[in-house]
């Protein structure tokens, strides 16, 4: 079974962009689709089917939840929040990232970046 | 009152499972009418298409993965019956075009037999699709997870465009290949009094 939870297995662009937009505040869909723009620098721009059907998976995975108390979104739109398995997952990938970023840095593959 | 751009996408929403719909269908029409104010509805579009098509197929086989074993089996034969029928028609038009010169009278109206079935290819995803959310309404309905009616109501209220495109393709397809044997068959059904309607079937059909 496909499963996130013991941090083995990375984490795809869509899902791995949509938890680095919700770790700084809860978001509705569109809200995480312009997030996700921006942290990737124009790189990434989900539609609506791939932004929900991520969404879906993580909910069933338990990294994101529905989040309560934004009532006073008069679309009623539903928000989501990361979750403490979220949190985790997202660090297990950043760093897998940052030692991948040594090693490609020892071997001056990227020169331009300092670890 | 819904637009044109949001009737569209909305029929397109159809085309996902029933549960996906029913937890995120409000969501996506959402999101598309806020795209399309900030990005305008041409480039709206050139982003919606392409993930359309990806992520309808890849929800879709994710889900029926997820499902019994009845629903994988089921998913199978589907499978197995649709492939090898769309590539025999593609290889049999391709094979008809290229035996045949352009003007040979046999090769056209095999080519014209096998342009009939073009649209069956058409009617593959609404099909499907609707084939999709029929077999989780059966297991409801045998594991009684809810009530017949809503689980009935809500199956209809899903599908119902799903049907309309798929009934069209299949009139297409009978249309196509019969619609030259229609007025002899009318006519002779009128000068027959009903009679002998096989061998006048037939008759037409040699016409």
């Amino acid at each position: 079974m496909n499963n996130i939870n013991d941090q083995s297995e990375n984490l795809t662009p869509a899902v791995f962009y949509i938890l680095l937009a919700l770790s700084r505040q809860d978001l509705h869909g569109y809200g995480i689709m312009k997030q996700v723009v921006e942290d990737s620098q124009n790189k990434i721009k989900m539609g609506p089917g791939t932004l929900y059907g991520s969404i879906q998976r993580m909910l069933k995975d338990k990294l994101v939840e529905e989040a309560d108390g934004h009532a006073k979104d008069e679309e009623r739109r539903k928000y989501y929040r990361i979750t403490k398995l979220g949190t985790k997952a997202i660090g297990g990938e950043l760093e897998r990232y940052q030692s991948a970023i040594k090693v490609a840095k020892k071997l001056e593959l990227m020169p331009s970046i300092k670890v | 009152m819904e637009k044109l751009p949001q009737k569209i996408y909305s029929l397109l929403i159809n085309f996902y499972p029933m549960d996906f719909q029913k937890q995120h269908g409000l969501e996506m029409r959402q999101t598309f009418d806020e795209l399309i104010k900030d990005y305008g509805l041409v480039k709206t579009w050139l982003r919606v298409l392409p993930d359309f098509f990806i992520s309808v197929l890849i929800i879709n086989i994710k889900d029926f993965m997820e499902k019994s074993s009845l629903q994988f089996k089921l998913a199978l034969w589907g499978v197995a019956m649709l492939v090898p029928f769309t590539l025999l028609v593609l290889a049999a038009m391709l094979g008809t075009l290229f035996h045949f010169p352009a003007n040979n009278f046999i090769g056209q109206h095999i080519l014209a037999g096998h342009l009939g079935l073009a649209p069956f290819i058409l009617i593959i995803l609404p099909m499907g699709a609707f084939f999709m959310n029929l077999v989780p309404l059966v297991n409801n309905l045998f594991q009684q997870k809810q009530t017949s009616d809503v689980a009935s109501l809500e199956f209809i209220r899903t599908n119902v465009l799903t049907l309309v495109v798929a009934v069209a393709g299949i009139g297409a397809a009978a249309f196509i290949p019969a619609h030259d044997a229609i007025p002899c068959f009318i006519n002779g059904l009128i000068a027959q009094h009903f009679h002998n309607i096989v061998p006048l079937f037939d008759a037409c059909r040699n016409a």
